[in-house]
């Protein structure tokens, strides 16, 4: 009987425990909350600010514009002296709880990157409600530029702008920078990372390059697009590129693709030699005329494409150690794997900016889709 | 004509008083009055006169001599016993719907067996459907139920133990099993069980089944539902038992363990690979039935964050004007899709899809365009709706359409962290049951490598053996081939 009244009093109790607490604790709806999907950081005249595409979700359309997917997303901005300021003032004015959770680039205006990221990069580290998986991008353009100029295909800029640097890079000819990465290579200290660069070019938000930030977060430099095949093999390895290559009297346009790179660090004396050997496939697509290509002419391809490739290679590699002083293309990991204590101790900038580099490319034509005579 | 004093008019005028539904027939001749007594309604008439009466009238004048031995051996062709004269064993008969001839010179009486009773044909499935398997069920005749079992089972060693339960309907229990395969303690379990049955009476065999149920663990149902003969006979050959109370078109079969509640006997008849497919999205649709839900409040209330971005938007979209938060449009929208189930299966035929589309076309329709419930927990609730219908044996279903709310409960008080607290009791409760000894996860926890992997990829010719967990007399079944 005792043992009843307990048992029915325990049900009772947990019944009414779990009755009334529902919703109590932490939870908040999605839809009561107010949805930022790109947030562009930028510091003027010593002022922090934050420009903000939030999502309009109460349906409600402006005047002024006429295509209504635009009206889906709302630009917020607000500043203060420091950032917590600004995000208090951001706080004021949201009409929800701000849910960064969907947030889908993060833009540092040219002038942040000049004072430095660092502060805000790691204030994203203590904030768990931020993905560490955001991209990372600077900018010139002023942000509203960026925050108005919606591509057509897309009602959001940050959606717009995570997808075409995704598209890009599982086509081989970018790499993936986001803020995990970059708060892996602060932590370090000893190396620089590169982000990249959007700029607003015919009411089109293009990935104009990449910018070069140091071991403290500030930006050093910027790489302009053209000149990204060498940095792409360090880092993307699905890496896909085509070169033309005239011989003969025929131009023949050749796909090449990244097969895998081995880079054997050595360290004796205070001198660091860095030897880095890359290997790729390529597929001889087509030529400007047609007719068979010969085995000669594959090899003279073949040849000529690995000097090229390594060309670039050693002006890639030639540039962060001559022109920056920063080993943004990641040798440190290398080093550090077979060096470490050497590399505790060391001034690795110093080191790095005087090693020797050896450079080789193996090109491989695998695949022909012009006949090949015999 | 020597008219001889009945000295059973006192038993006959008792028997009268206790029964008031009997009928009488007197019978005159040179040795006495002969009496039949029978329930009408019980009773095959056309067999009563033209078997008993008839041939008692005719040939009772040219016999020397005239008994109850004489009748059952020579005049009476139907199924017929004799037993000393008793008013208890005379009424007892009667109830049974037995025909009584009492003799009015005689101490014995005798008992025919001419009962009629209003029964159904052999029909087609209702529970378990089957797509190519026979589609001979039980009806609600004993008789006929034990005759389609053996049917299919000849072996000489089908044992059957006939049982009364009941102390008013006194209910005829038949407790079907192979005796070389059954194991002993788990069929003596089921006896046991059956005979310390004391009530008034058992008028199906879903009450049969709550004595059968392990009591402290009555949530899970531990005996499985048989509805086809051959369910029956795969499964005794399994080496189960299989149970059929009097006036129940449903049979029981013992001990079942949870993963068999997924199994369908149409997974024998089809070819393994696409037989342990469907097992294998039965078990997931049994867990999207009560997760569902708890999952969708976790998400939309809790933890956002873990969805893609695409999806927290479309997500937020959908129930960006909705007045209700999702614990409570989830719990109202499961609550009226119980309300229709149960709707559903209480109406008659012709208006049952009359209500689905009330319920689910204008109902659905008019909360969403009104924005009482977004079109997602709708989607929601209504696919944990279907994955319950998957089941083969809906029993299984039932504790879990209560363990639902209490997941959605624990998950809309502490988030996924109750919804792993509340998954992990479910999980607990149900490793913690056995059927009649037989542990209900059987064969994956306690492990058995080859049950678990024949549960899954089984087909009649590479079974050669029977699952370990029964604990059978007889482990083989043979080598597949000669």
């Amino acid at each position: 009987m005792k043992k009843t009244f307990r048992n029915s009093l325990s049900i009772l109790l947990a019944a009414c425990i779990l009755l009334t607490l529902p919703g109590c604790w932490d939870s908040l709806d999605i839809e009561t909350r107010d949805i930022m999907t790109a947030l562009i950081v930028d510091k003027k005249g010593g002022e922090c600010y934050f420009y903000t595409e939030v999502a309009n979700l109460s349906g409600k359309k402006s005047q002024q514009n006429g295509d209504q997917s635009k009206d889906n997303f709302s630009i917020l901005t607000s500043e203060g002296k420091t950032f917590s300021e600004a995000r208090d003032d951001y706080n004021r004015k949201t009409v929800n709880q701000v849910f960064l959770g969907a947030s889908r680039i993060l833009i540092f205006t040219n002038r942040m990157a000049d004072d430095g990221i660092e502060e805000y990069l790691n204030r994203l580290r203590g904030q768990l409600d931020y993905r560490k998986t955001i991209p990372l991008s600077t900018t010139f353009d002023e942000p509203m530029d960026i925050l108005n100029d919606v591509p057509e295909n897309s009602a959001s800029v940050g959606f717009a702008i995570e997808k075409n640097l995704e598209s890009i890079v599982k086509e081989g000819t970018w790499f993936s920078m986001n803020v995990g990465d970059a708060l892996q290579v602060l932590a370090s200290k000893k190396a620089g990372f590169l982000v990249p660069d959007l700029a607003v070019s015919n009411k089109a938000i293009t990935i104009s390059g990449m910018t070069v930030f140091d071991q403290n977060g500030k930006r050093i430099g910027k790489i302009s697009a053209e000149n990204r095949n060498g940095i792409v093999y360090f880092f993307n390895p699905h890496a896909i590129f085509f070169y033309d290559i005239r011989q003969g009297d025929k131009k023949y346009t050749v796909r090449i693709i990244f097969k895998k790179k081995k880079i054997v660090p050595a360290y004796t004396g205070g001198q660091l030699t860095l030897q880095i050997d890359m290997s790729f496939n390529a597929n001889l697509n087509f030529a400007d005329k047609l007719g068979p290509v010969t085995q000669e002419t594959q090899t003279k391809i073949q040849n000529q494409l690995e000097s090229r490739i390594k060309q670039e290679i050693e002006q890639t590699v030639k540039t962060s150690q001559q022109k920056y002083r920063c080993d943004y293309l990641g040798f440190y990991k290398y080093f550090r794997a077979s060096y470490q204590k050497e590399f505790e101790k060391m001034n690795w900038q110093d080191v790095y900016s005087h090693a020797q580099i050896t450079a080789a490319a193996h090109v491989n034509i695998n695949e022909s889709n012009i006949p090949v005579e015999s | 004509m020597i008219i001889r004093k009945n000295p059973y008019r006192e038993i006959l005028s008792g028997v009268e008083a206790q029964c008031s539904d009997i009928s009488k027939k007197i019978i005159k001749c040179e040795f006495g009055e002969i009496t039949v007594l029978f329930i009408r309604q019980l009773t095959d008439m056309e067999l009563l006169f033209n078997q008993i009466v008839k041939p008692i009238m005719t040939q009772a004048g040219s016999v020397d001599r005239l008994n109850a031995d004489i009748i059952a051996c020579r005049i009476v062709s139907t199924e017929i016993s004799i037993y000393k004269m008793d008013r208890n064993m005379i009424v007892e008969n009667l109830m049974n719907g037995m025909t009584v001839i009492l003799l009015s010179w005689d101490k014995n009486f005798l008992s025919a067996n001419i009962r009629s009773v209003a029964k159904k044909s052999i029909d087609s499935p209702e529970l378990f459907y089957t797509i190519r398997g026979p589609k001979d069920c039980f009806t609600e005749n004993l008789d006929i139920n034990l005759s389609l079992i053996r049917y299919r089972m000849k072996d000489p060693e089908l044992k059957i133990n006939l049982l009364r339960v009941g102390r008013r309907t006194k209910s005829r229990v038949a407790v079907v099993y192979i005796n070389d395969i059954a194991n002993e303690t788990i069929v003596n379990d089921v006896l046991q069980r059956i005979n310390a049955i004391d009530t008034d009476g058992i008028i199906a065999s879903g009450e049969l089944q709550s004595f059968l149920q392990n009591r402290r663990s009555v949530f899970f149902p531990q005996v499985g539902l048989v509805e086809r003969s051959d369910m029956a006979c795969t499964g005794l050959l399994e080496g189960k038992i299989v149970i059929i109370a009097e006036g129940s078109g449903i049979a029981l079969i013992a001990p079942k363990t949870l993963a068999e509640f997924l199994w369908s006997c149409d997974d024998d008849y089809d070819h393994k690979y696409l037989a342990a497919f469907i097992k294998v999205l039965r078990a997931f649709a049994l867990v999207f039935s009560f997760t569902l839900g708890s999952l969708y409040i976790a998400l939309t209330s809790f933890h956002p964050d873990i969805l893609p971005a695409d999806y927290i938007l479309t997500l937020a979209k959908l129930r960006a004007n909705v007045p209700l938060n999702a614990f409570t449009t989830i719990f109202l929208l499961e609550i009226v899709v119980e309300i229709l189930r149960e709707a559903l299966l209480r109406v008659p035929r012709q208006i049952g899809p009359a209500i689905g589309i009330a319920g689910a076309i204008i109902i659905g329709q008019a909360a969403i365009s009104s924005h009482v419930f977004d079109p997602l927990s709708l989607i929601i609730v209504s696919l944990s709706f279907l994955a319950s219908f998957a089941m083969p044996d809906y029993t299984i279903m039932n504790p879990f359409r209560l363990l639902k709310f209490f997941l959605m409960i624990a998950t809309a008080t502490l988030g996924l962290f109750g919804f792993t607290i509340g998954f992990c009791v479910i999980i607990t409760s149900i490793v913690s049951v056995n059927s009649f000894g037989v542990a209900y996860t059987a064969p994956y926890a306690p492990y058995h490598r080859h049950d678990a992997l024949k549960s899954i990829f089984y087909s009649k010719n590479s079974a050669s053996t029977r699952p370990a967990f029964l604990r059978t007399k007889d482990h083989t079944r043979g080598n597949g081939r000669k």
